[in-house]
């Protein structure tokens, strides 16, 4: 540990400073709050706010990173190998809609006629 | 005999899959135990895990922190320079020229003191206006050509309007149209200079900011409507590079927000300066005649009418939210009366997947303010948590003196019944203001009287926009005066003034 080269009179005073450091976050879910700098008027009618935003039918509420795999914001599952509906595709499983690039060599034998991959 | 390698194998699976961005535009997508994805020609196309509408301070630095996160990013503006009003036609522009004003004034006004005997002072203002071009030009193109190239994001120039609460139509600025497609779509739209009503700006004679920064002449009279941040910085300038400045003030003191006492000492100082005030007066109309603008005014609670003759009018009471003419209504976005995008604490607007910052929602139009919500919404998106203290803003005049403040004035205090100890500490006390024949100010900490802690700071003088910033820690690492007072200060420094006032406020200064 690095030696300290205060002198400082601890018994007669502590800082009041609060350096918060590395902030620690809330696990559990937030709680939607009127903005801190809102007027009045519209933090007392919050909660028609919060009605009007919980039935809107826009995108995702968070992006696929941030939104746990059992949380999909329009999928619903009904039981395995039962259908799931999705509003936009990209919030179903990435393997379903997302394709492999093409490499190089397969871009070559689609341009020659995939004759140059074919071994006799 | 053909026979087919393995890789040949890999070329004929399947080629195309239902779920492309056309069937998701049908209607609801429907997957039945579909298999691994298959490669496709004619792919969907991905959308954009965040899409930011403006380029501003908001606008940008919520698309570089959203690419730095790791999501698929694109900005989009229509203005064709990035950097949004900040850049282009307000902060820094105007820096530019109150600083070579600043610096042409003190050579004509300043030096003989010092002991420099200066030669014919000439003012050349196209290479001011040049300057300061190249400065806004160097700013600007930074971020397109470094920032955005470093960090991934992708830039669109043009104006986008929403088709849907996921799609923008692009109206592109070389021609045509594209959509764009994303998860999360945040407006960062900014503002506009408020018109006056009955007044028409026309950028010449009868100006706005913008206009304001692209005088081709010094005018002989400028009438500068609203004392407010914006006025009093472009009333400055041209007021040094020679121009009779009149400011016309509705309410009844200067420099909106600020502490009265600051305000008080703030318009006394500019008087010096040579501006004059018409406070408590507000305007009626104006007239173009022979050249000249007839500016027609009276007092706030009315009577006492008069003609005030301009070459130039300055129309500066404010801005307004840019939230027109974006397909807000359509797709059920909420505003309110002032036209602002309301939002909740995590910038939710009331459709799911867009959030809006900056000038465009609540809170003081203030680029910095901008950037905080830039980060911290976007570092919901990520995290689900972000951090912006609204008590921790600051607000800077970069006059001459500059006036800066940060959390409560005494006014606010009051009205909120908040028992409270004021310190202070005039720059003429000051070692190094005195050397430098520059101290004309204070520094004003008001602190919790019980606790000491600092609610705000007020100060006056030279470089007070640099030294806010102690002030900002202090106020969100919820320091005291005293920590303040017992970290050392460096001499012969402007900041001892600052120290000392936090002295004051706990128990008493040195040098005074």
């Amino acid at each position: 540990m690095r030696p300290a080269t205060l002198l400082r009179a601890a018994h007669a005073r502590q800082p009041m400073i609060h350096f918060l450091g590395k902030r620690s976050h809330e696990t559990g879910p937030h709680t939607p709050k009127p903005h801190p700098q809102a007027p009045k008027e519209i933090a007392e009618s919050f909660q028609s706010f919060l009605a009007k935003l919980q039935s809107s039918s826009g995108g995702t509420a968070a992006a696929p990173s941030s939104t746990p795999k059992n949380q999909s914001s329009s999928g619903a599952a009904k039981g395995p190998g039962k259908p799931v509906d999705y509003e936009v595709f990209y919030e179903a499983p990435s393997r379903l809609w997302k394709t492999k690039p093409l490499e190089e060599f397969e871009m070559e034998a689609i341009m020659s006629g995939g004759a140059t991959n074919v071994s006799a | 005999m053909f026979a087919r390698s393995s890789r040949t194998n890999s070329l004929l699976r399947p080629l195309s899959h239902p779920a492309t961005l056309a069937s998701q535009r049908q209607g609801l997508l429907k997957l039945v135990g579909l298999p691994v994805a298959a490669r496709g020609l004619a792919t969907a196309a991905e959308p954009y895990d965040v899409v930011v509408i403006g380029g501003g301070p908001g606008g940008y630095v919520a698309a570089i922190k959203a690419a730095q996160l790791g999501f698929k990013t694109a900005c989009i503006e229509k203005r064709g320079a990035l950097g949004g009003t900040c850049l282009n036609v307000g902060c820094i522009p105007s820096k530019a020229m109150l600083n070579n004003s600043h610096i042409y004034h003190q050579t004509l006004h300043d030096t003989a003191r010092r002991g420099i005997d200066v030669g014919d002072v000439k003012l050349n203002l196209p290479n001011m206006l040049k300057a300061k071009e190249q400065s806004v030009n160097a700013l600007t193109s930074g971020i397109e050509s470094y920032l955005f190239k470093k960090n991934k994001v992708d830039y669109i120039k043009g104006t986008a309007k929403f088709a849907s609460s996921t799609q923008l139509n692009v109206a592109l600025n070389e021609g045509g149209e594209t959509q764009i497609e994303g998860k999360n779509i945040i407006i960062a739209t900014g503002s506009e200079v408020t018109p006056f009503p009955g007044i028409e700006i026309d950028e010449k004679q009868i100006v706005s900011s913008t206009g304001a920064l692209e005088l081709q002449e010094v005018p002989k009279k400028m009438v500068v409507i609203g004392g407010g941040v914006i006025g009093l910085e472009l009333g400055s300038v041209w007021s040094r590079l020679g121009a009779e400045v009149t400011v016309v003030e509705f309410m009844g003191s200067v420099g909106a927000g600020m502490d009265a006492e600051i305000a008080k000492n703030f318009q006394r100082i500019l008087t010096k300066q040579d501006l004059k005030f018409k406070v408590n007066t507000k305007v009626i109309g104006a007239e173009k005649k022979d050249g000249k603008v007839l500016l027609n005014v009276e007092a706030a609670k009315g009577g006492k009418p008069e003609t005030l003759e301009a070459d130039v009018v300055l129309v500066s009471i404010g801005r307004r939210p840019v939230t027109k003419n974006l397909g807000l209504e359509e797709i059920g976005v909420e505003l309110d009366k002032r036209g602002r995008v309301v939002i909740d604490d995590q910038f939710n607007t009331s459709v799911k997947g867009i959030k809006c910052i900056g000038d465009a929602t609540f809170g003081p139009m203030l680029a910095h303010k901008a950037e905080e919500e830039a980060i911290a919404a976007v570092e919901i998106l990520k995290t689900g948590h972000g951090h912006v203290n609204y008590d921790a803003i600051p607000s800077v005049v970069y006059t001459h003196p500059e006036v800066a403040w940060v959390g409560k004035n005494e006014q606010e205090l009051k009205e909120a019944g908040v028992a409270y100890k004021v310190g202070k500490f005039p720059f003429s006390a000051n070692s190094r203001a005195k050397t430098n024949q520059d101290s004309e100010g204070l520094v004003k900490f008001i602190v919790e009287k019980e606790t000491d802690q600092v609610l705000g700071v007020h100060i006056i003088g030279p470089n007070a926009g640099e030294m806010i910033a102690s002030a900002c820690l202090a106020v969100e690492y919820q320091a005291s005066a005293e920590d303040i007072a017992r970290t050392c200060h460096a001499h012969p420094t402007l900041s001892e003034a600052f120290k000392e006032a936090a002295m004051a406020a706990y128990d008493e200064p040195i040098h005074m």
